[in-house]
């Protein structure tokens, strides 16, 4: 056995869906595109398919509970949308390193961010929300940061619960300020909302 | 006795530090750790002893140990000045893929011979004692040449280090497939035991997780038994035994209260 080359091999099938997916319906086509001679394919082979699945799903959801802790405001806001999401997401990026949970978490900011506004219909604010749950994932060191945004977001961290949340949140264009001082945990926001809401329908 | 430090439960550590004798840190959550999280380290050492317990050393890693993790881990230890330090038996990366969690190794003389190598080159970093943990897993290597006992008892000898006996993964691993965890326990070098874990775990498909979200189950309290009275009967030298309890924190009161049933097992054993 190369043991090289098969941790390199399970570790992808662990991982990757597709490749997990390739791998138990063709396992001598993939195999040999993993680098796996064919000894090597026939132990794999008796690898029990079901509890492959089971560890690459738990995999998954450590994950999402790791980001969860990571976004709160986000997972509180969005409820069950959170891992909907985040299933969606899961696949186009594998964390690494010492801080891989707070890199995943960030990612999938990213992810939200880049949503299709069709696919946010019934979170319009999600955007926005996004954007400030990943200013605050930035580094410790002190810095500034500042965004426009459509809705006021205070609104959305002051309330209790998705039902809330899901009353329509008037738009209200408001620039937000972060600043994390040196020496300090604390980062300091402040919103700057132009005067009037903005109705949904413009 | 001790407890697994989470930052959640601070305020409660240190309101009933007379019943804590030492904690285990999560070695992970002090590497390139921002200054609020150092700062909390030096809080902490100041008031404790403190064992730093690894997540990614990867000691089964056929390709070898990641140098740049090892060299901050080294310095964290050297910090914590610790009686010993531990990590786990498997691998958790491979091919510049970082699987998320500790993977297990074949039973093969190949994987022991790995981890031994790995192990030789990580004490030319950290020269205090190293224990390897147990770890739960779903996925059972089908080709094996030797028992998980023996596969432990062989790296433990070949490498000539310290174990940590999780006892909950034990119990885990032992109902998920099937085996008898008390035989196992017996296999083990016994003299080498020189910490346990115990936590609490939960169903969910099927599978007995570790999740160390949930009050230690009940058969978990009598392998838990039996390992100790197993251990005071063959000088084991067991120093110290760890409650993990990494999330759904009940009122610190309960997780007192399994502290003190550990401490009255071993006193009464």
């Amino acid at each position: 056995m190369s043991l090289v080359d098969m941790q390199r091999a399970i570790a992808q099938i662990y991982t990757q869906t597709d490749i997990r997916q390739a791998f138990f319906s063709d396992p001598n086509a993939v195999g040999h595109q993993l680098n796996l001679d064919d000894t090597d394919i026939a132990r794999l082979t008796c690898l029990s398919k079901k509890q492959v699945e089971q560890f690459a799903a738990s995999l998954k959801r450590k994950r999402l509970n790791e980001i969860r802790k990571l976004l709160p405001t986000l997972h509180r806001c969005l409820g069950k949308r959170f891992s909907a999401y985040f299933w969606r997401y899961a696949e186009t990026y594998h964390p690494k390193g010492i801080r891989k949970h707070h890199h995943d978490a960030y990612q999938f900011c990213q992810f939200l961010i880049g949503l299709p506004a069709e696919d946010r219909a019934d979170c319009p604010w999600l955007l926005d929300l996004a954007a400030c749950e990943a200013v605050l994932l930035q580094s410790s060191r002190p810095w500034l940061r500042w965004r426009f945004l459509q809705y006021d977001i205070s609104m959305l961290a002051d309330s209790a619960s998705p039902s809330e949340i899901d009353v329509a949140i008037p738009r209200r264009p408001t620039l937000a300020i972060w600043l994390r001082r040196p020496g300090t945990v604390v980062v300091h926001r402040r919103s700057l909302a132009f005067s009037w809401p903005v109705s949904a329908s413009n | 006795m001790g407890l697994g430090f989470r930052s959640p439960l601070r305020a409660d550590i240190f309101r009933h530090q007379s019943q804590i004798d030492f904690l285990e840190i999560t070695a992970d959550h002090f590497l390139d750790a921002p200054s609020e999280k150092l700062a909390e380290l030096e809080l902490l050492a100041d008031h404790f002893t403190l064992i730093p317990h690894a997540l990614n050393l990867s000691l089964g890693s056929a390709e070898g140990i990641d140098g740049a993790y090892v060299e901050k881990l080294a310095a964290l230890v050297d910090r914590v000045n610790p009686p010993w330090w531990s990590d786990h038996l498997c691998f958790t990366r491979a091919g510049g893929v970082d699987i998320g969690h500790l993977s297990p190794l074949p039973l093969t003389q190949e994987a022991v011979d790995v981890v031994c190598q790995n192990i030789e080159r990580v004490r030319g970093f950290i020269a205090l004692p190293l224990l390897l943990e147990n770890i739960a897993y779903t996925v059972q290597w089908p080709e094996t040449e030797m028992t998980e006992a023996a596969f432990v008892s062989a790296v433990a000898e070949q490498a000539d280090c310290g174990l940590l006996l999780d006892v909950a993964n034990l119990y885990a691993n032992s109902v998920n497939h099937e085996f008898d965890p008390v035989a196992f326990f017996e296999q083990l070098p016994r003299d080498r035991i020189v910490q346990l874990h115990f936590a609490g775990g939960h169903w969910h498909d099927g599978i007995l997780i570790d999740s160390h979200a949930h009050p230690v189950l009940p058969a978990a309290w009598e392998l838990m038994e039996s390992v100790v009275r197993s251990c005071s009967a063959n000088s084991c030298s067991v120093r110290g035994i760890i409650l993990e309890r990494d999330e759904n924190f009940p009122a610190f009161t309960d997780i007192l209260a399994e502290l003190h049933q550990a401490r009255t097992l071993v006193e009464v054993v």
